[in-house]
């Protein structure tokens, strides 16, 4: 057995998509944005756009503070799609609007659910919607999935 | 400043015509995929998923082998931070080894277009990602390429005015060359309310 980053044992199984139903909560995820965070952000995604480093660039271009980038919500909702569908669950679709920046001492709090549950083309599918909200603001980030089941 | 631009008559929709639905050349990426690209990745939003970071578990999964988070695909094809010189010539020239002689400028073209309209800022106004298969370690760099599919008429927005450019590109394996990834980007090309530099 291994732990998941919650701390929790986890036997990494992949659910089966028989056992879901439209309207599964996901579960919550809280994230809190520091300094480390948005260090480790830069460097993994490769991203030198200094909104997302440089404290005096962000907030002379009228943000609150450096936020997270574009990949850090790819792979954020990535991973919350398959910490609770399983390893075996491929990110087949996702799109994402964000309202509003998750910022340098901010905590972001996730909301999640089945939207949809369906076969196409041959495949288990899934819609999910994920919402990210954080203190100053609900609904800052708000994307839609489609996973694929085994 | 802004009297002395001339302005094209021709609506820019109209003149972007010719350019769209047509392949853009092929670039590549510097590196190619590795376990250790895949990790750094995973660390920004702390997934520890298995398929991403365990060999034998990855092996028996569905999947057969060490796979890279389909999300990480944007990421794995952002520009490198620093290039020896040699290198860079050898990146641009297994780039135009891709590139038949008289492959079109497609969306550059476009761009190039509203730069001569002033509409020289950007902004994503919508993107989707479609994660077609998986790849990994082993499918060596990527190779991408872009067309430009929709040009919206010139409208008044929020920051001043601008077009709406839809764009679509394609993800594919340097080895086998399989199309892996396809995302369609809106983006909001504009001229800022009171700005009078073009």
């Amino acid at each position: 057995m291994a732990k998941d980053s919650t701390g929790s044992e986890t036997s990494f199984k992949t659910l089966d998509w028989n056992d879901v139903q439209e309207g599964d909560e996901l579960g919550s995820l809280s994230f809190p944005i520091t300094m480390r965070t948005l260090m480790i952000d830069v460097s993994g995604t490769r991203d030198l756009y200094p909104i997302h480093h440089d404290r005096e660039f962000a907030k002379k271009n009228g943000a609150r503070d450096i936020f997270v980038n574009t990949m850090f919500y790819e792979g954020l909702f990535g991973r919350i799609a398959t910490d609770w569908a399983g390893p075996e669950a491929f990110l087949r679709k996702l799109r994402f609007a964000m309202k509003g920046p998750n910022c340098l001492g901010d905590t972001i709090t996730s909301r999640g659910w089945v939207a949809r549950k369906y076969q196409q083309d041959g495949q288990d599918l899934l819609d999910l919607e994920i919402h990210l909200d954080n203190e100053v603001e609900k609904d800052a980030t708000i994307a839609n999935l489609t996973i694929e089941l085994p | 400043m802004a009297d002395l631009v001339e302005v094209p008559a021709k609506p820019l929709r109209e003149l972007a015509e010719p350019y769209l639905n047509e392949w853009g050349p092929y670039s590549i990426t510097r590196d190619a995929v590795t376990e250790t690209a895949i990790r750094r990745f995973c660390e920004v939003a702390e997934d520890g998923n298995p398929v991403y970071w365990d060999r034998e578990f990855a092996e028996k999964s569905r999947f057969g082998r060490v796979i890279a988070p389909p999300q990480s695909l944007f990421s794995m094809t952002f520009a490198a931070w620093w290039t020896p010189e040699f290198l860079k010539q050898k990146t641009t020239g297994d780039a135009a080894a891709l590139n038949p002689a008289g492959t079109a400028l497609g969306g550059n073209k476009v761009y190039a277009l509203c730069d001569e309209y002033g509409y020289t800022v950007n902004t994503v106004a919508g993107q989707e990602v479609e994660y077609i298969a998986p790849f990994g370690p082993g499918d060596g760099r990527l190779k991408l390429r872009s067309m430009t599919t929709e040009v919206s008429d010139e409208k008044k927005v929020r920051v001043g005015r601008g077009v709406f450019v839809t764009s679509v590109t394609e993800y594919r394996t340097e080895i086998g060359d399989r199309l892996v990834g396809r995302s369609t980007m809106v983006l909001l090309r504009y001229k800022a309310e009171g700005s009078d530099d073009g």
